[in-house]
């Protein structure tokens, strides 16, 4: 999965769990300030993609996300990871 | 005064579990409750999130079970996660205002042989009203919720947003247990909010009867009866 495949995935996973529609989610939109989501909605939706991809990410890893940026970058690096012990 | 200094904030914490050890050996604890003769249950055959009141947090050390809190990541919290890991309470760090994700997916992946303990009006309010994190974690764990009313027959009342309750030495906790509460998976906002409505409701009429039977009123239904040192279940 692309960085553009996952950012999509993203979108629609959010607009399930939140019943809202989210146009602007390139890689600076803040997601607490941009987007109006907070804890509640950030940890949901990463539960819901863990299960999804079937990956884990550890709940440190969430200290330094901020921006839609943050959460691909993490996201793509536990894809990276699963994909590298999959080989 | 804010404890700034690590090395007094261990002694601090050591001493205080120590007192709270000490009174809680003097003190009498009743249950009640629709189905209070099953909790606190083994975590390893049925894990639940148990709710407290920020107030009422003492209430939960007499209970002896096997339970993750969560406490902030304010100035105070390290104290209180000090004092807690003394008391053998495991400590997630972070809430709704700081590290709120951080700590809320560390419960949804972690504990597996510990029940969930939440304050569902913490860290600072406002008092008795449950906030949406304690029903989002239910609807992802799968976990129950079981909330717990505190009353108490004598305790100090510290001026703080909860009115934080010290019971005194000799004194009888009273707690009264929630209906059990299952929040399906998969709810979008406006579901989780109408289970927040529902925990809340029946979180302040436990309370209310756990107050209304520690000053003499009546008995809530199914009571049972133990001290500090027994298991707390009910007998046969």
């Amino acid at each position: 999965m692309d960085r553009s495949e996952l950012r999509q995935f993203l979108r629609q996973q959010l607009e399930d769990d939140t019943a809202r529609e989210f146009s602007q989610l390139d890689d600076s939109v803040n997601l607490r300030e941009g987007l109006g989501i907070d804890s509640v909605d950030l940890v949901t939706l990463i539960v819901h993609t863990q299960s999804h991809l079937k990956i884990e990410v550890p709940s440190a890893e969430l200290e330094k996300v901020t921006t839609m940026g943050d959460l691909l970058d993490v996201l793509q690096s536990r894809l990276a990871g699963a994909a590298g012990k999959a080989a | 005064m804010k404890l700034r200094s690590p090395w007094l904030i261990w002694v601090t914490g050591f001493l205080i579990a120590c007192v709270i050890r000490l009174a809680a050996r003097t003190m009498r604890y009743r249950i009640a409750g629709p189905d209070a003769v099953a909790h606190p249950a083994d975590p390893h055959t049925a894990r639940h999130i148990y709710a407290f009141w920020h107030e009422s947090i003492l209430a939960m050390v007499g209970l002896k079970i096997a339970i993750r809190v969560l406490i902030g990541r304010h100035a105070d919290g390290e104290l209180i996660a000090q004092v807690c890991c003394r008391l053998g309470i495991q400590v997630v760090r972070g809430s709704t205002t700081r590290g709120g994700s951080t700590a809320l997916l560390e419960l949804v992946q972690g504990g597996k042989a510990a029940h969930m303990a939440m304050t569902p009006d913490g860290p600072q309010g406002p008092r008795r009203r449950v906030q949406l994190g304690v029903v989002a974690l239910a609807s992802l764990t799968g976990l129950p919720i079981v909330g717990f009313g505190a009353g108490f027959s004598r305790a100090w009342r510290a001026r703080s947003w909860d009115r934080f309750a010290l019971p005194r030495p000799w004194s009888t906790i009273n707690l009264v247990a929630t209906p059990v509460l299952r929040v399906p998976a998969s709810l979008d906002r406006d579901g989780l909010e109408c289970y927040r409505r529902l925990l809340e409701e029946s979180l302040l009429n436990a309370t209310a009867a756990a107050e209304n039977w520690a000053q003499g009123g009546a008995k809530p239904a199914a009571e049972k009866v133990g001290d500090d040192d027994s298991n707390l279940k009910a007998s046969a």
